[in-house]
């Protein structure tokens, strides 16, 4: 981890779509907002396509996404990525340990 | 290095897709809207000046955080000294760009908050300063770009927050819950939060017992679901919009200051970000902390900056139409000067008389008297300052023909011929479109509202001022006895 963030207190998110997987990094709250965005505004943050975000979930440490349309895992992630920007986060190192999980799909 | 690049930060930019509307249309990509995008080419530039060598001890300072090198724009001061270099970075800014530097109301934001929620963890035992030290750490190891939003729309001006027929006329909280807060309202003139990371939110005003709903303050991404963007729109907007090329423009690259009203249509907050919630006692003491950083380098740097640049654009205007050795012309560009370095050395004064406040917190504040005397005598010289720069410029500010026709072939030949004086007619269009920007465009009245209202200024001024010495000073000397 980039001694640049020693002393600040982050929390790491886990993204993962059926077949790939990316860290998350950002402020302890990062994954309520994103959560809150998607589960009570129905929006992906970045995003304004009404019928974008078919089904959102959250159970304790993970937010389960349905995105519409037949997406490939690098799509998935792209719209995952700029969504988490928004609210703030920024990639994290791999080897990073997550507790939270966001895990999307498409239909 | 955590100072990051003017590539680094439109980059970063690329990712983040707010929800921002011009003139009625949402904007898809900022970097291709002309309006958007020179909000972005003077945040970029602000990047780039923090690498410049020359620049390094004005805009690279230690963070007192963590010790690693910052932007200045994320640095909270901690002596006169940091206090004189924010009014050197305002006033470098302001010369370099022309316009806003768009992460000033942030830097000023983050200062004020520094001294109040250290102040009100002392009292009631909240955990406001080390979330923002945390929130400040974390912007300055990812550079960002922090705006601030201070202005409430705020309705009916006779009535308190807590009287008005629509209570969303100030910001407010209206609901609480374990992970955070929801926030309803919005805010008016704000300036550059399209182009950056994060936006701070400062309540508008002192409250009163009552009002706890309107006593709030936290950080917010800018890419955040339920906010919304509606951008000014001036003659200005419209011709950036019509220009065919940005050469075309008096301040090509950017711009006029560009603003927006932000709509927070029930935002989430998680507590982590929030950095004042319900302590209307502390309200008053905040904005006011921001009020008198601000208009330290608002009034005392960033309009000197801009002075700084009318008066040579004025000087180089005299010396195209031969009339440099007029003298009513040296004398309005003396007085130029003396208008604007009279409030820069308020700003030199407020940053060398400033103090800790409060004691103990480690954050120093400007001096209040001379902060507030900075910005109302340049509020008001600033128009003295541009009606002297349209009388050298000549009536040409206002009447004179675009850069198309020059190009021309017809008729670019007679804008050739006639508008050439001292200097060949491009030079001198050029000048003038340049002083047609400050003359003629939004920056008297900028200027005038920007940091507080001249009233505000007034106000404050009053309190200030040790009416009763003074008094017994004259009486002394008079031999006035009671």
């Amino acid at each position: 981890m980039d001694n640049a963030f020693s002393g600040v207190s982050l929390e790491f998110i886990t993204v993962c779509t059926p077949e790939l997987e990316e860290k998350y990094m950002g402020l302890v709250g990062t994954f309520a907002t994103l959560q809150d965005a998607c589960c009570r505004k129905k929006a992906l943050p970045g995003f304004y396509q009404p019928s974008l975000l078919v089904e959102a979930s959250h159970i304790e440490h993970k937010l389960v996404l349905t995105l519409a349309g037949e997406m490939t895992d690098e799509e998935l992630l792209f719209y995952i990525d700029t969504a988490i920007r928004n609210v703030g986060g920024f990639p994290a190192p791999r080897e990073s340990t997550a507790r939270l999980v966001v895990e999307v799909k498409s239909r | 290095m955590a100072v990051k690049t003017a590539a680094e930060y439109i980059e970063s930019v690329k990712a983040l897709n707010p929800k921002v509307y011009v003139a009625g249309k949402r904007v898809e990509n900022m970097l291709e809207n002309p309006t958007t995008l020179s909000v972005i080419r003077a945040t970029a530039k602000v990047y780039d000046l923090a690498h410049d060598p020359k620049y390094k001890e004005i805009m690279v300072p230690a963070s007192h955080l963590t010790g690693e090198p910052i932007n200045r724009n994320l640095h909270v001061a901690r002596s006169n000294y940091d206090l004189d270099m924010r009014a050197e970075m305002a006033l470098l800014t302001s010369q370099k760009l022309g316009t806003c530097n768009y992460r000033c109301v942030g830097c000023d934001t983050l200062n004020a908050l520094a001294a109040s929620t250290w102040e009100m963890d002392k009292e009631y035992g909240t955990e406001y300063n080390t979330r923002l030290n945390n929130f400040i750490k974390w912007a300055q190891a990812n550079d960002l770009a922090c705006s601030g939003a201070i202005t409430d729309p705020k309705g009916d001006r006779f009535k308190r927050p807590s009287e008005q027929d629509d209570p969303d006329m100030h910001l407010r909280v209206v609901e609480k819950r374990d992970d955070g807060i929801v926030v309803r309202g919005a805010k008016v003139s704000q300036s550059g939060a399209i182009g950056a990371h994060e936006t701070i939110v400062l309540p508008g005003g002192a409250l009163k017992p009552g009002e706890e709903q309107f006593a709030v303050a936290f950080a917010l991404p800018n890419g955040t679901p339920g906010i919304t963007y509606i951008c000014q729109y001036t003659p200005y907007t419209a011709e950036r919009e019509a220009a065919e090329s940005i050469e075309e423009l008096g301040n090509p690259e950017f711009g006029q200051r560009e603003t927006s009203t932000i709509v927070f249509d029930d935002v989430f907050i998680p507590w982590e970000r929030v950095f004042l919630c319900g302590e209307t006692k502390y309200c008053g003491r905040l904005v006011a902390r921001f009020a008198k950083t601000h208009r330290m380098n608002c009034g005392g740097a960033c309009k000197v900056g801009y002075a700084d640049l009318i008066i040579g654009a004025s000087k180089l205007a005299s010396e195209y139409t031969g009339l440099q050795k007029v003298p009513h012309i040296q004398e309005k560009l003396i007085d130029m000067v003396r208008i604007s370095e009279t409030s820069h050395a308020c700003a030199i004064a407020a940053a060398a008389k400033g103090v800790e406040e409060p004691v103990g917190s480690g954050v120093w504040m400007p001096d209040d008297l001379f902060g507030n005397v900075a910005k109302l005598n340049i509020a008001h010289g600033f128009w003295e300052i541009m009606k002297m720069a349209g009388d050298i410029a000549g009536g040409g500010v206002v009447t004179m023909p675009s850069e198309r026709d020059l190009e021309n072939p017809e008729i670019g030949p007679y804008i050739k011929k006639y508008f050439k004086s001292a200097a060949p007619a491009e030079q001198r269009l050029r000048v003038i479109k340049f002083l047609q920007n400050w003359v003629a465009g939004l920056h008297g009245a900028g200027t005038w509202h920007g940091a507080g209202s001249p009233q505000a200024q007034r106000v404050a001024l009053q309190f200030l001022t040790d009416w009763d010495a003074k008094k017994q000073l004259a009486k002394d000397l008079a031999h006035i006895k009671d």
